[in-house]
């Protein structure tokens, strides 16, 4: 034990004697609870500050929540790999047939490309801008029900910038809306701020595929007269050049009271690893940031034929 | 520098580690809640995990989880969780200035009331929570999708208590009174 002259100058001098006296009343509780509307207020006002503070925080945790993500990744892993034990005959089977589809679709894939490089080159067409891939690990996601996004551990210390696409092997899943130096924050298809210009691979119509925090988004801007069915395919328009023409998207699963809602190929559930893919297009300007729409704005498709 | 100094500076540097373990245990009950977990549909906790420490903190160690401290864990949270500034904030501020009047009764009591009482934290969150989505995007959350995630909370209080209960423990242990 110190003696009481020391125990008394510790007791002092401990770092939280003071915010302790002041702090602890009840009006702080009040003060407190209006700062949180000013700074709610606030951040709605200024959606880049709340980017900006954001991206800052996750550039600083980046590391940690790396580490915090391997043993959870782990363990999720390791469930799938029990419950799909059983499975794994049936998965065989089914395996089996798709490679074989495969197989021709290969080969008609290399009758294309030698066709296609044949028609380029009568055409004399300028060389497309390069495309630039980047493969980044998520390392969090929205806990939250305001955003659906994930955080990955690429920014623009890599070639990331803003407005670029984000895939998996299954297909588009979001787009970049904020870079910091080591990270990036990824908008999901889902994301309430989402809207991508896309067409649908059989009618060729034309719309924007926009997220409204459920896991089905939804088709805004069809034509009128746009005959929509359930199991079409709905991939990226390439308009406004931020995305690629032709990236599958998802499949129209249902046309109910004329709202058109498409399932994401790819499972957003289980991100792991994500493909960032600069396709050399030109990237929309910080001062174009598209300011959050409420569900309000979304107008229901009509005239869309079951 | 003397023994006795030296001592001091110990003591300090004990007691700023001791202070601060509760608050670091809720910051990374924060940054858990964005792991990918792979839930499917809407199901979300939010902040409610370090809510759940700030409940548990304010039980047991009240000092050591002032307002002020709630307030800024409250922004971490919504950093964490992508909401907007503030709102996690408002959440874990009143939620704790209600829990605090509560303490008295709930101090002595065994497992299953105090179980029972996190009912009532979840169920108040989740309720708050959507309530204020609803008015800043006009997007409902299915109500299945929010009572399955205010069940898989519920059901994972006793692990998150069990821990900071271990670490209250450890507090204990090291904690070295100051006349």
């Amino acid at each position: 034990m110190l003696p009481p002259r020391h125990q008394k100058a510790a007791k002092r001098a401990l770092w939280t004697y003071w915010p302790r006296r002041i702090l602890s009343d009840r009006g702080t509780v009040m003060l407190l609870l209006l700062a949180s509307v000013a700074v709610l207020i606030a951040g709605l006002a200024i959606p880049r500050l709340t980017d900006r503070v954001r991206a800052s925080t996750f550039d600083s945790l980046g590391s940690a929540l790396g580490i915090l993500t391997i043993p959870t990744q782990k363990i999720t892993q390791l469930v799938e790999h029990m419950t799909g034990l059983s499975d794994m005959s049936a998965d065989l089977g089914r395996l089996r047939q798709e490679n074989a589809t495969l197989k021709q679709w290969y080969d008609r894939a290399r009758q294309l490309e030698a066709e296609n490089n044949s028609l380029r080159s009568l055409v004399k067409l300028a060389n497309l801008p390069r495309t630039e891939y980047t493969t980044a690990r998520v390392i969090a996601e929205s806990g939250g029900a305001f955003a659906q996004g994930i955080i990955v551990d690429a920014g623009s210390a890599k070639g990331i910038v803003r407005d670029i696409a984000a895939m998996t092997g299954e297909g588009v899943i979001g787009r970049v809306m904020v870079t910091s130096d080591d990270t990036a924050q990824v908008a999901l298809l889902t994301d309430i701020n989402s809207r991508i210009p896309v067409v649908i691979e059989n009618s060729r119509h034309r719309g924007v595929m926009a997220g409204d925090n459920s896991p089905q988004p939804v088709l805004m801007y069809l034509p009128d007269d746009a005959a929509v069915s359930v199991g079409e395919r709905v991939l990226t328009s390439g308009m406004g050049g931020v995305f690629a023409p032709g990236l599958p998207i998802g499949v129209i699963v249902s046309t109910d009271q004329g709202r058109v809602r498409v399932q994401p190929f790819a499972d957003l559930r289980r991100l792991d690893f994500v493909q960032l893919v600069n396709f050399g297009r030109n990237t929309i300007t910080n001062e174009q940031i598209v300011k959050p729409v409420s569900q309000k704005t979304i107008v229901p498709q009509q005239g869309v034929k079951r | 520098m003397t023994p006795r100094s030296d001592a001091a500076v110990a003591s300090f540097i004990r007691g700023f580690i001791l202070d601060m373990l509760p608050i670091v245990s809720v910051l990374v009950l924060a940054m858990l809640t964005t792991i990918p977990m792979g839930f499917p549909g809407t199901i979300r906790m939010g902040g409610l995990f370090p809510l759940i420490g700030i409940a548990y903190w304010t039980l047991v160690r009240p000092k050591n989880i002032l307002p002020f401290m709630t307030f800024f864990i409250g922004l971490f949270a919504d950093i964490m969780t992508f909401s907007p500034l503030g709102l996690h904030a408002f959440i874990f501020v009143l939620s704790q200035s209600v829990w605090k009047r509560q303490r008295r009764f709930l101090i002595g009591q065994g497992f299953w009331v105090m179980w029972a009482a996190f009912a009532l934290i979840v169920g108040g969150f989740f309720v708050m929570l959507n309530g204020f989505q609803f008015a800043l995007t006009q997007a409902v959350v299915p109500l299945r999708d929010t009572a399955i995630s205010a069940a898989i909370a519920w059901a994972c209080v006793p692990l998150v208590l069990w821990v900071l209960g271990w670490l209250h423990d450890l507090i204990d242990l090291f904690d070295e009174p100051i006349a």
